[in-house]
């Protein structure tokens, strides 16, 4: 695509606005945007408001004028889509101590990197070869292409050795997820096996992919956790039953409060079949569980669901950071295997602007209260193999090491799958101009290099996490801990409790500042 | 996330999607390197963004702005048959030189959105038209210039502000708003004692005074709410509102606005989209820039009951500042909002490791020198 500055805008201006317009059509071509999210009107309407706004001195943002111009022609609320604008997400500012991603000399392929989740309370145990998992991506929010990338990615993986989980996210499962192996399809009528292949073909044709392999795509290798959300968006019980644990998602890092939603112009006729609902219209889940209101409804539903599952399966509870220590309480005391805590950062395929922006606190400030609420219950209960997963802005090996050593058994990334598979961030999902075809456009996804992008950036970061726990001469990456971490800011030491390169934390530091100041102040006080 | 940091992680991750690791630095140095490139001057450029809500979920069940309803209802004025009613708590207010036509569609989109169950006011110096169904608050100078408002403005300018006022008190009955300025503290008692309805800060007017020239407008809200409540230490506010505007120009700043202490919102999109669809005289139509207003304002509406119902509030009032956190350290100090994760405001982390130091040194420092050694420290963070 070629690279052409459009001229009906830059004729608006004459001064820094020309600049801005040329800087946007940059954008937009270096990402391969064909075409812009946002209606004519809108964006004819942003133009003036920022024109009228500059003549008159009237300060607001860019980014605030839009969202004012969509509201202004549309009357609706924005929606926006992946994670949040964090300013300050601390990641940064600590560092590894002597890690290093690439270890040339040594082989640390030994190092065990794998993750356990249930038996807790469940009879049975998901393990996996990596501590992280696809993080919850439902089907309807991305497309097809992009969940059968995810799932040949998986199962290829699994035939390497390297089983890593799936979340089905809210929006249910598909047919090879549900009936991927021969257990599952064991009491399956004929009929039922035959609507659910006619389905399968009916996908398929409609993403251009029914050449691909019926038996190839059938087959799930890798452990799956299904989603049971406030909108129930699953057909009948094998969704549950046929998994491998089960989430309960209470709430998530960029929607807080919010309840799940799909914006009608993704709940195609397939997707609604897949959700049972109804098609072209938004797919708006509850804010809660409209039998969750409570500690009690909590422990409630997570018996309910371990009778229907006859104890087997871990059971997972999914909450959003915010009042983390009173929620970790909660679930801790719920019969749960496992918690699931979504940082402000975490993605979602669409949310309401300002909630995702507004609602919810970091990934590693919310990791403080959660190692309390945890070793508080913990005070007076025997360990019992209680696991933590945490989402929301953790995209490669460091980051994984660094929640890791800060107490998370676990980490879910799922925006770092999408840039796998050709995401180019430019953070349009909830519309249809993703251009790299993976959340709603009509380009074309390519299968097979999404696939290899996945399986290699498993591998890779498998690799580096190894090379990581070994430069630091541990067996286990689990075996990393607050010690093999510094940070570099004050903040960052206050939120996390780490210390800094030269062994002082956050406490020493200010008690220097108050002695200089008492110094300076000539208040050295008199001994008592 | 910035696009420079945005295009350090996408080439992050294609590096790791090759088959070979080759990274030889993590995408954490690199943004470090740029952030440290920038420095610390552009972290505080907008101060909101690192403010931030707790929403509801376990602990506190959140309400569904679909199918429950969340109270925006405000009222003006602290007696009883005087009070102004909006359904929304926002008055238009902002320095706008309107066209005609352009009033003609903001009084339209306004009718309209009272005709919607959707009040909102406007705080204007223009004499009020006669057929609105919405409050209109006029900004006067002298008692002569009131014109049948529901309400005026005041601005204060000295001591003889005080002697105006009793006498608008005697011959004026709606609510009666002052607007301060820095040095409000020294006076707000003063006016609630006279019966002053609201106190208006504008807060871009505010920062600009020598006094608040190094702070951002969370302090000064914090402060005028500070002033507001302890006039009524130890009493019921009677319903004394606190008006904040100037720096308000989204919905998650009301949103912030309001829990830091504000009761009503001077807002003013409504009025920058007035004057933008008066922009291009050939296409100028009254109506259809009054649909514009009309629904960007219903659009704000639903914004403003889905955040308090997605924190836990039925009530769009009962926001307050324990229902926020901040991941910065200036946020904190100027608006006493605690730090997120820890749960403390940066003042108290201080306080406590003042005491805790000096308790050990066994040495003796009174209450007014601890102050002074505490402000020197937060200096030097700034």
């Amino acid at each position: 695509m070629s690279f052409q500055a459009n001229t009906q805008y830059i004729n608006y201006g004459r001064n820094w606005l020309s600049l801005v317009i040329i800087t946007n059509e940059y954008i937009r071509h270096e990402f391969g945007i064909k075409r812009m999210p946002l209606s004519k009107d809108i964006m004819n309407f942003r133009w003036n408001m920022e024109k009228t706004a500059k003549e008159i001195g009237h300060a607001t943002s860019l980014k605030n004028l839009l969202l004012d111009a969509q509201k202004a022609v549309e009357g609706n609320v924005p929606y926006a889509s992946l994670g949040a604008h964090v300013p300050n997400d601390y990641f940064p500012d600590i560092r590894i101590k002597n890690a290093k991603l690439n270890s040339i000399q040594q082989d640390n392929s030994d190092i065990d990197t794998s993750l356990t989740i249930g038996g807790r309370y469940s009879k049975n145990i998901i393990k996996t070869d990596v501590p992280f998992s696809v993080g919850a991506m439902s089907y309807g929010s991305v497309k097809l292409p992009a969940k059968i990338a995810l799932h040949f990615a998986l199962n290829r993986l699994a035939e390497n050795g390297i089983r890593v989980l799936m979340n089905t996210g809210e929006g249910g499962a598909l047919p090879w997820e549900v009936y991927g192996s021969e257990k599952s399809r064991e009491h399956l009528s004929k009929s039922h096996w035959d609507s659910i292949l006619q389905y399968t073909d009916r996908l398929l044709k409609d993403s251009n992919l029914d050449g691909i392999d019926m038996d190839k795509l059938f087959q799930r290798k890798y452990p799956l956790v299904v989603q049971y959300a406030s909108g129930r968006f699953w057909k009948d019980p094998s969704y549950l039953l046929n998994a491998d644990g089960i989430e309960i998602k209470i709430g998530q890092g960029a929607k807080i409060g919010h309840g799940g939603l799909l914006p009608g112009s993704k709940v195609t006729e397939l997707v609604a079949e897949n959700r049972g609902i109804l098609p072209n219209k938004p797919a708006h889940s509850p804010s809660r569980h409209l039998d969750i209101l409570g500690p009690e409804d909590l422990v409630a539903k997570v018996l309910e669901l371990r009778e229907l599952t006859n104890w087997e399966m871990p059971i997972i509870v999914k909450v959003g950071a915010s009042r983390i220590y009173d929620d970790m309480e909660i679930i801790l005391k719920s019969y749960a295997d496992a918690a699931t805590v979504d940082g402000l950062a975490g993605g979602t395929g669409a949310a309401p602007f300002e909630v995702r922006e507004d609602i919810g606190i970091n990934t590693i400030a919310s990791l403080f209260p959660i190692r309390n609420a945890i070793a508080d219950y913990y005070k007076t209960h025997d360990n019992d193999g209680f696991k933590l997963l945490m989402n929301g802005g953790i995209w490669d090996s460091e980051r994984v090491a660094k929640v890791l050593a800060l107490g998370a058994d676990g980490v879910g990334i799922g925006t770092g799958f999408l840039l796998a598979m050709g995401c180019t961030l430019i953070q349009e999902c909830h519309t249809d101009i993703c251009p790299a075809g993976i959340t709603g456009s009509h380009e074309k996804l390519d299968v097979e290099n999404s696939a290899d992008g996945i399986f290699n950036y498993i591998k890779t970061t498998k690799t580096e996490l190894e090379n990581i726990a070994g430069s630091l001469g541990r067996k286990s990456i689990h075996d990393m801990n607050p010690d093999d971490l510094v940070v570099s800011d004050l903040l960052t030491s206050i939120i996390s409790k780490l210390k800094f390169l030269d062994g002082t934390d956050y406490v020493s530091k200010i008690k220097q500042r108050i002695e200089n100041a008492m110094a300076v102040l000539n208040l050295q006080g008199g001994n008592s | 996330m910035r696009l420079n940091e945005k295009a350090i992680i996408r080439k992050s991750i294609i590096e790791l999607c090759n088959a070979e690791p080759v990274r030889k630095e993590s995408m954490d140095d690199a943004i470090r390197a740029i952030r440290e490139k920038r420095g610390n001057k552009n972290r505080d450029e907008s101060l909101w963004d690192y403010v931030v809500a707790l929403g509801a979920q376990l602990s506190r069940p959140p309400f569904d702005p679909y199918r429950e309803k969340i109270k925006l209802r405000t009222e003006i004025g602290r007696k009883g048959d005087q009070k102004v009613t909006l359904k929304i708590p926002l008055l238009l207010y902002g320095e706008f030189d309107l066209s005609q036509s352009s009033k003609d569609s903001l009084n339209l989109a306004l009718n309209d959105l009272a005709d919607s169950n959707s009040t909102i006011g406007i705080i204007s110096k223009d004499e009020p038209c006669d057929e609105r169904k919405y409050p209109h608050f006029q900004i006067i100078s002298d008692i002569n210039q009131i014109s049948d408002p529901d309400g005026i403005v005041i601005e204060y300018v000295n001591a003889n502000t005080i002697e105006k006022i009793k006498k608008i008190r005697k011959e004026f009955w709606g609510p009666v708003i002052v607007e301060v300025d820095e040095n409000f503290s020294y006076y707000v008692p003063q006016l609630l004692e006279l019966g002053v309805d609201g106190i208006l800060i504008d807060t871009a007017k505010i920062t600009k005074s020598e006094k608040y020239a190094e702070k951002h407008a969370i302090s000064v809200i914090h402060d005028a709410r500070a002033s507001i409540n302890e006039f009524y230490q130890g009493k019921e506010n009677d319903g004394a509102c606190l008006i904040v505007a100037g720096d308000v120009d989204s919905t998650g700043k009301i949103i912030k606005v309001a829990g830091l202490g504000a009761d009503v919102i001077g807002y003013d999109t409504s009025l920058l989209i007035a004057k933008v669809g008066h922009y291009s005289e050939e296409f100028f139509d009254e109506e259809i820039t009054a649909k514009k207003i009309y629904n960007h304002m219903m659009a704000t509406k639903n914004e403003l009951t889905g955040i308090p119902a997605a924190l836990g509030y039925s009530n769009f009032h009962n926001l307050s500042p324990s229902d926020f956190r901040t991941s910065n350290i200036k946020a904190s100090l100027e608006g006493d909002i605690m730090l997120e994760g820890v749960d403390k405001t940066y003042t108290q982390i201080l306080e406590e490791i003042f005491d805790d130091h000096i308790s050990k040194k066994q040495i003796q420092i009174n209450e007014q020198q601890k102050q002074k050694i505490l402000e020197k420290v937060i200096l030097e963070e700034n």
